[in-house]
C-alpha cells in the first residue's frame, strides 16, 4: 500500500514534470511576446524594452529560461519570489496566485460541497422513486439547468435573487460582486460572518445548480444499475427490509463511479471558474488565469497549471484510494 | 403423498410494457408437497422465473403485477400477508438461489459477512452465533477452510464456489421451500453435476422441499420427483418424472425430449428441433399456444384453449388430443 502511494507519488512528479515542458514549450510558440504591449508603445525605447528582455530573462533561449524557471519554481519555500515575477508589473507570482487562491477555494469549496450534499442523495432518491412525481419534476429540471449556460443562469440570479428581491422587499439579501462589502473592515465578527454569505451565495448557487444537476444524473444512472442488479434481488429474497437493502446493499455499489467524477471536480477547483468569477466580479484564479494568457504572462499562466496539475495527480490517487476502500476487487499491486 | 407445501392457484402475473401487458403467468395452478422436488421446465419466456418471484412477491410493481390467483404457503395466504410478515418467509421459509452465481452476491461485502446476515435475520441468535451457524452451513456445501473463506470476498471465488456459498445461504435458516432459479445453467457440466448433487443430498437430509426451475430436462431427470412443463405462460404438461419421460402427453414436452442429446442410441440424422419460435404474450389469441409449432395441430386448437385435464392419476396434460397422439415420431423411442 504505502508502496503503491510512493510509486504513484513519483509517476506524478514525472507527469508534473511532462505537463511543465509542454505547456511551456506551447506558451513560447504562441507567437506572441510577452513585451508586445510595451513595444508598441511609442514613449518606451528600444532601450528601455532591451534592458527589460534582460531583467526578466526573456533574451536568454527557451532552453534556458524553462531550466532556469523550474529551477526557482520547485523551492517553494522562497516565498514569494520562487515563481518568478508577473510582466505587468512589481508583484511576485507566487503572491499574487496564493491571494487569489483563498477566494477561488471559498467559492469553488462552497458550491461543490453544496453540489456533493444535494446532487447525490438527490440521485439517490430519484433512482428509489423512479417514475414518480418527484423523479419527473426534478429530473426535468435538473436536465433544463444543465442545458443552462453558466451566464444565463448566474445573471439570471442576480436579476431574481439580487435586484428584483430587493425592489419588492426593500431589503438587501444577495450581494452581486465582490467577496466582501468595502466596509468589511468595521464590521463585528457576526456581521463578517453574514456579509461573507450575502456575497457567496449566488456566484456559489450558479455553480452549484449546474453540478448538482450533473451529479444527481449521474447518481441516478448508477443507482438503478444498482437497483436492477442481481445482488440486490438475493438481498431483497434474503427478506431484508426494503431500507436495508438500498443502505447496506445499493448505496456502497452506486457511490464507487461517483468518486471519479467528484475527484476530479475538486481536482479543477483551483483553476476557478472564468464566466462565474467575471459575472459576479469575484477575484479567483479564473480571472487572474484567463487575463495572464491574453497578456501573455506566462509566469502565472505556468504557476496555475502546475497547481491544477498538481491537484489532478493527488485527487487522482486519491480517488484510486477511494476505491479500494469503497470495492475490494481493488487491489493495488 | 404427504401434505401439501405451497399451492398456487389461478396465478396471473402480467408486466405492463409500452408494446402491451405481457401475460407472463396467464392461469397456473400447482402443488408443491412436503419435501418434494418439483420440476418447472420450459424454455426463456414460458414464465418459469415468473412464477418463482410471483411465489416470493417480487414481482416489482408498478411494471409487474399479480393479477389474480391465491398463494398458499403452510395454510397461509402469501398474498395476503403484510409486507413486514411476507419478509420473514422469504429467505426464511421459502428461500431462493438465482441463476449467475457470478453476479448473485453482492461484491462489496464478505461471504461471510452476507451468511450472517441472512442467519440473524431470520433466527434469534448473536454475532457470533450466527458465524458459527454460517460456518456450519459452509462447511456443509463442502467447501474448504470455511473459517478462513468466511473473510473472503465473492470475486475471490469460483463460480461453482460462489454457488455453494449461494446454497449455503438458502439453506442456513432451514427453510421448507427452496426454489432454485436455473442454478447450474451458469456453470460448467462437471459442476453442474456436483451442484445438483449437493442439493439433492442436503435438502433430502433436511426434508426441504425443492422448486428446480431449469430449460434442461437432463437437470431435472435425476433429481425431480414430479415435472412440470410450461409453455408461453402456462402449463403443458404435468406429472411424475417417469411419466413425462416415458409417457409422454403433450406434444411440446416430445419436442423438448426429442431434441435431447442421448448417449444411448447412434444418431444419423438432425436432432429434432421444435419449429418456430414461442407467440408473443402480448394479447396472445385465443387457442393453445402452441398451436402455430405443433406437428398435430387442427382446428379446434385456434378455436379452442385446451383445459388442463388429469388424463392418469397425478398426470395432467393441457392438450385436446392428449393421450391419443403418436408422439414416438417426435421424442424417439423411450430409454431403456
Amino acid at each position: 500500500m504505502l508502496q503503491y502511494v510512493i510509486r504513484r507519488l513519483v509517476y506524478g512528479m514525472i507527469t508534473l514534470l511532462a505537463l511543465s515542458i509542454i505547456t511551456f514549450t506551447l506558451l513560447q510558440n504562441t507567437g506572441g511576446d510577452p513585451l508586445d504591449r510595451l513595444k508598441s508603445n511609442p514613449r518606451i525605447t528600444q532601450q528601455a524594452i532591451q534592458e527589460m528582455a534582460e531583467f526578466y530573462g526573456l533574451d536568454q533561449p527557451g532552453t534556458k529560461q524553462y531550466l532556469t524557471w523550474v529551477g526557482n519554481f520547485v523551492q517553494v519555500w522562497n516565498y514569494p519570489t520562487a515563481w518568478g515575477r508577473s510582466f505587468q508589473g512589481p508583484q511576485q507570482v507566487q503572491e499574487l496566485v496564493l491571494n487569489r487562491l483563498g477566494g477561488t477555494a471559498r467559492l469553488m469549496f462552497t458550491a461543490l460541497g453544496l453540489a456533493v450534499m444535494i446532487g447525490i442523495p438527490l440521485g439517490i432518491y430519484q433512482a428509489i422513486k423512479q417514475y414518480s412525481f418527484f423523479d419527473q419534476a426534478t429530473t426535468t429540471f435538473s436536465f433544463v439547468t444543465f442545458s443552462t449556460p453558466i451566464f444565463v443562469l448566474g445573471i439570471g440570479l442576480q436579476i431574481i435573487l439580487a435586484l428584483k428581491l430587493e425592489q419588492w422587499t426593500g431589503v438587501k439579501f444577495f450581494y452581486t460582486s465582490g467577496m466582501n462589502s468595502t466596509s468589511y473592515s468595521d464590521l463585528s465578527f457576526g456581521a463578517r460572518i453574514g456579509d461573507t454569505l450575502q456575497h457567496l451565495v449566488l456566484p456559489a448557487t450558479s455553480i452549484a445548480l449546474i453540478s448538482i444537476a450533473g451529479y444527481s444524473r449521474y447518481q441516478r444512472a448508477s443507482m438503478l444499475e444498482v437497483m436492477h442488479s442481481d445482488y440486490l434481488r438475493t438481498a431483497k429474497a434474503k427478506g431484508l427490509s426494503r431500507r436495508s437493502v438500498i443502505v447496506k446493499h445499493a448505496l456502497r455499489n452506486a457511490l464507487i463511479p461517483i468518486i471519479t467524477l467528484v475527484s476530479l471536480d475538486v481536482a479543477g477547483v483551483l483553476g476557478g471558474a472564468v464566466i462565474t468569477e467575471s459575472i459576479f466580479a469575484w477575484p479567483g484564479m479564473g480571472r487572474l488565469y484567463i487575463q495572464a494568457i491574453f497578456l501573455n504572462d506566462w509566469p502565472i499562466v505556468m504557476a496555475v497549471v502546475m497547481l491544477i496539475g498538481f491537484m489532478v495527480v493527488v485527487m487522482n490517487l486519491l480517488a484510486d484510494l477511494a476505491y479500494g476502500w469503497l470495492d475490494p476487487r481493488v487491489r493495488y499491486d | 403423498m404427504s401434505e401439501p407445501l405451497l399451492q398456487v392457484s389461478n396465478l396471473r402475473t402480467f408486466f405492463s410494457t409500452e408494446e402491451g401487458i405481457v401475460r407472463a403467468v396467464d392461469g397456473l395452478s400447482f402443488t408443491i408437497h412436503k419435501g418434494e422436488k418439483f420440476g418447472v421446465v420450459g424454455e426463456s419466456g414460458s414464465g418459469k422465473s415468473v412464477t418463482a418471484l410471483s411465489v416470493m412477491r417480487l414481482i416489482e410493481p408498478p411494471a409487474g403485477e399479480i393479477v389474480t390467483g391465491e398463494i398458499t404457503f403452510k395454510g397461509e395466504d402469501l398474498l395476503g400477508l403484510k409486507d413486514e410478515e411476507m419478509r420473514k418467509v422469504r429467505g426464511g421459509q421459502i428461500a431462493m438461489i438465482f441463476q449467475d452465481p457470478m453476479t448473485a452476491l453482492n461484491p462489496v461485502y464478505t461471504i461471510g459477512n452476507q451468511l450472517i446476515e441472512t442467519i440473524m435475520l431470520h433466527q434469534s441468535v448473536g454475532k457470533s452465533a450466527a458465524a458459527e451457524i454460517a460456518i456450519q452451513a459452509l462447511d456443509d456445501v463442502h467447501i474448504p477452510n470455511p473459517k478462513v473463506r468466511m473473510e473472503d470476498y465473492p470475486h475471490q471465488l469460483s463460480g461453482g464456489m460462489r454457488q455453494r456459498v449461494m446454497i449455503a445461504m438458502g439453506l442456513s435458516c432451514d427453510p421448507d421451500l427452496l426454489i432454485a432459479d436455473e442454478p447450474t445453467t451458469a456453470l460448467d457440466v462437471t459442476t453442474q453435476a456436483q451442484i445438483l448433487d449437493l442439493m439433492l443430498v442436503l435438502t433430502e437430509e433436511r426434508n426441504t422441499a425443492v422448486m428446480l426451475i431449469t430449460h434442461d430436462l437432463g437437470v431435472v431427470a435425476g433429481f425431480c420427483d414430479n415435472i412440470q412443463v410450461m409453455y408461453a405462460g402456462r402449463l403443458a404438461e404435468r406429472g411424475t418424472t417417469d411419466f413425462i419421460f416415458d409417457d409422454t402427453l403433450h406434444p411440446y414436452t416430445a419436442g423438448l425430449l426429442g431434441s435431447m442429446t442421448r448417449l444411448d442410441e447412434v444418431r444419423e440424422e438432425r436432432l429434432y428441433s421444435i419449429r418456430g419460435a414461442p407467440p408473443s404474450l402480448i394479447d396472445p389469441p385465443n387457442g393453445c399456444r402452441f398451436r402455430s409449432r405443433c406437428d398435430f395441430a387442427k382446428e379446434i386448437c385456434t378455436r379452442d384453449t385446451p383445459l388442463p385435464r388429469e388424463i392418469s392419476e397425478d398426470h395432467w396434460v393441457a392438450c385436446h388430443f392428449a393421450p391419443d397422439l403418436d408422439l414416438i415420431r417426435v421424442k424417439g423411442e423411450p430409454v431403456g
